[in-house]
């Protein structure tokens, strides 16, 4: 049961309560045993948790390890291939991370390189391993990952799939990639 | 402190200038501001937390923040090229120092917050003027802050202790003292003095800007309840 108490607002640097009222949670913290926000937006009590927090009409979003992003692949290598991560569990970024996918955490034994699995321009879903050398991680490994859009390397047409090939609406084209078993499908909130 | 002194602009001498605050009014941008204080007219953008391009710049342990201080080649009587002068590199290294202290920095390690302060028009007191910005778009982008950065100028105008200086008060002061506050934590996060002060006047001059920017923080607080509480309208 999560009380809302009366949508009082708040904005940075209010007193909310002390250290003994509740756990500061998410948008408060704890200054010489007083609690206070350290966020604008509607203040929220938990009375069974005894925590507080405050909710904002926008939240920061960084790629932690599990969550699911869409990235477009920047170029490929056979072993890797560079992306730009544009949207983090289904929402869309203002900006965008670099990613790198490497061959041996994408389990794509069908795919010699990833040369052949992922091409420029293409949009891919995928999960976060982790931030390493300036660049996060990102592997394909199951079913529900890989290329969900992509466009036609000879006339630039959609790809729509034709069983486990893609096939150009414009030119009939068939090339293959790692698709991802809901292509054509990018749900963005 | 006499109450009869009267200054250029008909204000008394604890007398701040007309405030405008608003905020959100860039689409583009995570967070934004735009103040108005008398005739000093400021806008402020806060991209990020993002990823720091070059990369070399990045922190392990915390973000870092960039800030670019600029004045527009319209916003002084004569025109300014457009071009940072020594002093802007100067004022967007003291206003980023100012605010840095503010923010959850080691929430957002290997990112950068990035802030643009144009200046439209400058009629003294712009690098207060563009702190008390910073702090209500570094809010509105949601980054976490310890508490809003509060700040005013006072200075010495013709042997009187003055608020908030315009600038043709400014260039004739024997003295300008820009201060940057935050109140909660009653914490300094700017003091720059320009000028001679005694002790004493020190001492009056830190006192009446500790009060400017109570009424500063009121407007802040005022403005960033404001666009909460219209949202409150609309889901009730």
């Amino acid at each position: 049961m999560i009380g809302k108490l009366k949508r009082k607002v708040v904005v940075p640097g209010d007193k909310i309560g002390v250290i003994e009222e509740y756990i500061p949670y998410n948008g408060t913290y704890e200054h010489n045993s007083e609690i206070l926000s350290s966020l604008a937006g509607f203040l929220e009590e938990d009375l069974e948790k005894h925590t507080v927090s405050v909710k904002t009409m926008r939240r920061i979003l960084l790629p932690k390890p599990g969550d699911v992003v869409y990235a477009v692949v920047v170029s490929t290598s056979e072993k890797s291939a560079s992306v730009m991560i544009i949207s983090i569990n289904n929402k869309l970024l203002n900006n965008y991370f670099s990613g790198l996918i490497q061959i041996r955490s994408s389990s794509m034994d069908s795919m010699k390189s990833i040369r052949s699995a992922l091409k420029p321009g293409d949009m891919v879903k995928c999960e976060v391993l982790g931030y390493n050398n300036d660049i996060y991680h990102l592997r394909m490994h199951r079913s529900e990952f890989g290329v969900v859009y992509a466009l036609c390397t000879k006339c630039g047409g959609v790809l729509v799939r034709s069983g486990k090939e893609l096939k150009c609406q414009i030119c009939n084209n068939i090339e293959n990639r790692k698709i991802a078993n809901d292509y054509g499908i990018i749900r963005l909130g | 402190m006499s109450t009869e002194f009267i200054r250029v602009d008909g204000r008394l001498p604890d007398q701040l200038r007309p405030i405008k605050m608003v905020v959100g009014v860039l689409d583009r941008a995570d967070g934004s501001a735009y103040v108005e204080q008398g005739n000093t007219k400021v806008l402020v953008a806060v991209y990020g937390p993002r990823e720091i391009h070059p990369k070399h710049q990045a922190s392990l342990d915390s973000a870092i923040v960039r800030c670019r201080y600029h004045m527009a080649p319209f916003s002084t009587k004569e025109r300014k090229t457009p071009a940072p002068s020594r002093r802007e590199v100067e004022l967007s290294k003291v206003i980023k120092d100012a605010l840095s202290q503010a923010i959850f920095l080691e929430n957002f390690p290997r990112t950068s917050i990035d802030i643009f302060i144009e200046v439209l028009e400058a009629d003294g007191g712009t690098r207060c003027a563009s702190i008390n910005a910073c702090s209500l778009a570094l809010a509105n982008a949601g980054i976490p802050l310890r508490d809003l950065v509060s700040s005013v100028a006072v200075g010495k105008y013709k042997g009187h202790i003055v608020l908030d200086l315009n600038d043709e008060e400014d260039e004739v002061a024997e003295a300008d003292m820009p201060i940057a506050i935050m109140l909660s934590l009653n914490k300094i996060t700017l003091l720059q003095v320009n000028g001679v002060l005694t002790e004493e006047e020190f001492k009056q001059a830190f006192n009446l800007a500790v009060k400017g920017s109570m009424e500063i923080n009121r407007v802040q607080r005022e403005t960033l309840r404001s666009i909460y509480a219209s949202i409150k309208g609309e889901e009730d």
